[in-house]
């Protein structure tokens, strides 16, 4: 007994001596990590040494970087640091990462591999209120606190709902774990036991009241901290974006490697005149979870206008002749729509519960209402060399997609189609996919022919 | 910066107007070989359905397998002769499907790279499969399969030489 008690604390003491050398050993490693780090800006490159034993240099050349963001993490904004990341073409995942560079190198660094000019010393002098300094020349748009409390209170209903519902789910099965552990009956028997005496009476009511409150509270308070004091500087071909309170951002994207422009409205942000301005880059494969690229979230049309030109160096103009998809695609989702409405109805005549067969009808209308919202609300614009796609229907998104952007296509048509004329195609861009979904396949192979055309023939490189 | 000149619709090149190869015979044997493998995988599944399960239930499931199987074999035997592709000189088409048709179009000029590759079965019939990546999405890229290795080679170097030409005169 004594015997294994000795035994034991020695295990302990070793235990501890064990963390001891590991956390030394884990701070030498940072220690000779940082010491061993050095970058260096040698004519047009960017040159990385890094490791002691392993040692790796790394050479980038400016024109293959994509983007390059100054990030604050909550840490790096007491001590007053940057963390840099660069973006490169080619290999996907092959992300240079500068931790802890000062401003106004973090800066200078910037402004020396975004535009290659020697402005870097004066804009260096600039003040230091943590904002990007403004040279003469350069358009600022600046989104108030107000406006951002407007934004938020219209913003992502969806997400955020999406959000809350994987919250309340982990939520009640915190409380399953913790009251009725043991029990026979489970927290879901007593919260519908609860909405089934009372399903449409007050508590249900109260229920949805403050969850709507709820979701609306937090999407301003999501919005005012990742947005707040939200900053875009526009110079020619080159866009700046500083935003953010806890951990603040600086990203600045060159307007040639801008693969798909956004912006998108619901009819309250329409009330008030404001868009969400998406401006879309490469995405790597590895990373899909990172999203690049640039989110303006208030912008009203005027400045929407001021940042589409900046990017395209053209009017932004979406006015013109517009193909609608097919009638029959609203005959389609009916038919598709009847499927689960028969399936619920069955379900409900096995399961006896057919007092509630009425909701299936009033369900089947008003998701079919939306649909119909839907088809109403999307349209079709070729203009010049963009092409145009609004859809929606609570939220209004119109992509702008120019075609030197467009790396493949194809053009499908099933087998039901082909008598009607019908099919679809679909534009794949280093951004993501934009699907044109039943339209008139004359017009659309005439596009898909004269999109090719354009790209073979101008030979623009698409970044 | 945006050239945008007046374009006689007649000048345009129609994608329907051309004439596509269809693949190697040899294919066939590839495509009739993984059927059979994916039938026969059914049929073990059902198998050690029927003498795992005790209730009489089981037939739904077994039956619901067998179906599966069959038609996940029989549809690439019909539709495979359906594969056809075309070689122009600024772009790449490739057709497919036998309920749902695609033709896919890639430019020669937004090309990243192009690999052959070849499985087992293939390379025992001399048969190779050209991959064709651009910087969209890789899922999304062309693949030809039931090229001869010579073809595929040669296709390869072609290509090569014209994403070459592009560059030269861009």
């Amino acid at each position: 007994m004594l015997l294994f008690a000795v035994k034991r604390e020695m295990y302990n003491k070793y235990l501890i001596a064990f963390i001891i050398i590991a956390v030394l050993f884990t701070f030498a490693f940072k220690i000779i990590n940082y010491l061993y780090f050095s970058y260096e800006v040698a004519g047009d490159e960017l040159i990385i040494r890094k490791g002691w034993l392993n040692r790796s240099k790394t050479v980038v050349k400016f024109d293959k970087i994509h983007e390059v963001n100054l990030n604050q993490k909550f840490i790096h904004k007491i001590v007053g640091l940057y963390l840099v990341n660069i973006d490169t073409a080619g290999s996907a995942s092959t992300e240079i990462v500068i931790n802890g560079i000062d401003y106004h190198k973090a800066l200078a660094f910037k402004a020396v591999i975004t535009e290659n000019v020697s402005r870097v010393e004066e804009q260096v002098e600039a003040d230091d209120d943590q904002n990007i300094a403004i040279i003469p020349g350069e358009e600022v748009i600046k989104i108030g606190f107000l406006s951002l409390v407007k934004i938020g209170l219209t913003r992502n209903y969806l997400q955020t709902f999406g959000l809350l519902i994987a919250f309340s789910f982990q939520i009640v099965d915190q409380v399953q774990d913790f009251f009725y552990k043991g029990q026979d009956h489970s927290v879901y028997d007593d919260l519908s036991d609860i909405s089934y005496q009372q399903y449409i009476g007050f508590i249900g009511i109260v229920l949805l009241v403050g969850v709507m409150i709820f979701v609306i509270l937090f999407n301003l308070l999501r919005t005012l901290l990742t947005y707040y004091n939200y900053k875009i500087v526009l110079k020619e071909q080159q866009l700046t974006v500083s935003y953010g309170l806890t951990d603040s951002h600086i990203v600045s994207v060159p307007s040639a490697k801008v693969q798909m422009f956004q912006f998108q409205q619901n009819y309250f942000q329409k009330a008030m005149n404001l868009y969400e301005v998406k401006i879309k880059q490469v995405e790597s494969e590895e990373e899909n979870k990172k999203k690049k690229g640039i989110v303006v979230p208030g912008a009203d049309f005027n400045e929407l206008k001021r940042i589409f030109r900046v990017v395209f160096n053209m009017d932004l103009d979406t006015t013109g002749n517009f193909f609608k998809p097919g009638k029959g695609l609203l005959l389609l989702k009916f038919i598709w729509l009847c499927i689960p409405a028969l399936i619920a109805l069955f379900v409900m005549y096995l399961t006896d519960y057919l007092e509630f067969a009425w909701l299936v009808p009033v369900l089947f209308l008003l998701i079919y209402l939306l649909i119909c919202i839907g088809y109403r609300n999307e349209r079709l614009v070729f203009k010049d060399d963009f092409i145009i796609l609004r859809k929606g229907i609570w939220d209004l998104s119109t992509t702008v997609l120019h075609i030197d952007k467009i790396q493949k296509l194809s053009l499908e048509q099933s087998y039901f189609q082909e008598k009607k004329q019908i099919g679809s195609l679909n534009l794949h861009t280093a951004a993501g996919e934009v699907a044109i979904y039943y339209y008139d396949f004359n017009m659309l192979r005439r596009a898909a022919d004269e999109i090719l055309y354009k790209i073979e023939k101008n030979k623009h490189s698409w970044m | 910066m945006f050239e945008n000149q007046v374009v006689n619709f007649d000048e345009i090149p129609k994608s329907e107007e051309v004439s596509f190869v269809s693949l190697h015979n040899d294919y066939g044997k590839i495509v009739k070989f993984n059927s059979a493998v994916t039938f026969i995988l059914g049929v073990a599944v059902a198998v050690v359905l029927y003498f795992l399960i005790e209730e009489a239930e089981k037939f739904y499931g077994i039956a619901t397998v067998l179906l599966l199987a069959g038609l996940l074999s029989i549809l690439p035997l019909l539709s495979y002769r359906r594969k056809k592709y075309a070689f122009r000189k600024h772009d790449v088409l490739f057709k497919k499907g036998l309920l749902y048709k695609s033709i896919h179009i890639s430019p020669y000029i937004r090309l990243q790279h192009v690999i052959i590759r070849q499985s087992w079965l293939a390379k025992r019939l001399g048969l190779a499969t050209l991959s064709l990546y651009t910087a969209a999405n890789n899922h999304s890229d062309i693949s030809i399969p039931g090229l001869t290795l010579e073809e595929a080679e040669r296709w390869k170097s072609f290509l090569l030489n014209r994403l070459q030409d592009l560059e030269d005169e861009s």
